[in-house]
């Protein structure tokens, strides 16, 4: 009787946990690099050499240059742990840009989506990724390239372009469908 | 004269000069606790805390305390009354309200009570309350005129924000 009652608290309390986890990692950003200038009061980051900016969960970059426009600090004063702004502003990242975006797919699975060029720009409004020079996204079924911009939507994770762009489809994709297994015309042998 | 009597000569004369170099810089300086001025190291004041203030306002910008702190050498040899070679520095920067903004810790460093910078190839910490921000690195110089932080051997930055709200798993 005690172990029916304390086995589904046990596992409620286990997936509240995991979900606070899981919640405060997406609330976390790392930055790492080998040189910056951190303007403290303007809320100013400018990182280079090696950089990585790291979400966890949510995504990984990689580039030459970053910076970085943080939230005005709105409570100043107060005392909360916690920032009031709750988002960053900008991100501009620049050289070598490698982006690795972890979306959660269908049964618990992770999708991994990666993005590269010379550029990102990450605007905290729209919540879209630009990315300019020589761009490129790959993902499971293919990839895209572009030869202006790829705009890459991060709430709807949808991508659209700017400039004209080429995907390249897996022949994987087509497997099991029946877009090649209909009839044909041809004469039929005898 | 008798130790007493020299180490409170010595301890005034510390504190003349850092007060001398921070009106020659136009701030406003009070130095806090230096409670000890070693005979056998004259120049070494444990406890050693100084707050600049702000000239028109009067209100606290930066603080700086330490462990211990001894006025830097300068290349002729001679002491530099604004310059301070500190161990376990804490440094407390302020807003226009007096609420704390970001404290840095570095176990050695370099302070200017002039310049209002602090500087170190060793290591560092940062951080500031009110929003969970954390850096830590090696190679720093803090500029305390443009609240500048300048690193340049390795730096790791941690934001307590997210970048967005990741939609949910379609089924």
């Amino acid at each position: 009787m005690i172990r029916s009652v304390l086995l589904p608290l046990l596992a409620l309390l286990l997936t509240l946990a995991s979900g606070s986890v899981l919640a405060q990692q997406q609330d976390k950003i790392l930055l790492s690099a080998t040189n910056c200038v951190l303007e403290l009061e303007k809320g100013v980051y400018h990182l280079w050499d090696h950089v990585r900016v790291e979400s966890p969960g949510v995504l990984q970059i990689t580039c030459d240059d970053l910076r970085a426009a943080l939230p005005q600090d709105k409570a100043s004063g107060t005392s909360g742990p916690l920032p009031t702004g709750g988002k960053l502003q900008s991100l501009i990242a620049s050289g070598n840009v490698a982006i690795e975006l972890f979306q959660p797919g269908a049964n618990g699975s992770t999708n991994v989506v990666r993005a590269f060029g010379k550029q990102a720009e990450y605007g905290s409004q729209q919540e879209i990724l630009i990315l300019t020079g020589d761009p490129r996204i790959e993902t499971a079924s293919g990839v895209m390239i572009g030869t202006e911009a790829l705009i890459y939507d991060l709430k709807s994770r949808t991508m659209r372009n700017r400039g004209s762009y080429r995907i390249e489809l897996k022949a994987d994709i087509l497997k099991g469908s029946t877009l090649f297994n209909r009839g044909t015309n041809s004469p039929k042998s005898r | 004269m008798s130790s007493t009597h020299l180490r409170s000569g010595l301890r005034a004369l510390l504190c003349l000069m850092a007060c001398a170099a921070l009106a020659q810089g136009g701030g406003s300086a009070e130095t806090t606790n230096a409670s000890s001025a070693s005979a056998s190291s004259a120049a070494t004041i444990r406890q050693w805390g100084i707050s600049l203030r702000d000239t028109v306002t009067g209100r606290v910008q930066l603080r700086f305390s330490s462990t211990e702190a001894s006025p830097a050498p300068s290349d002729k040899g001679g002491l530099v009354p604004a310059l301070w070679d500190v161990t376990g520095l804490k440094l407390e920067s302020f807003r226009p309200d007096e609420s704390s903004d970001f404290i840095i810790e570095s176990p050695s460093c370099r302070v200017n009570v002039t310049t209002k910078d602090a500087g170190s190839v060793g290591s560092f910490t940062a951080r500031r309350e009110t929003d969970g921000i954390s850096i830590r690195g090696h190679g720093f110089q803090f500029d305390g005129t443009e609240r500048r932080l300048t690193v340049t051997n390795s730096v790791q930055i941690e934001l307590r924000t997210r970048l967005f709200q990741p939609k949910p798993a379609s089924p």
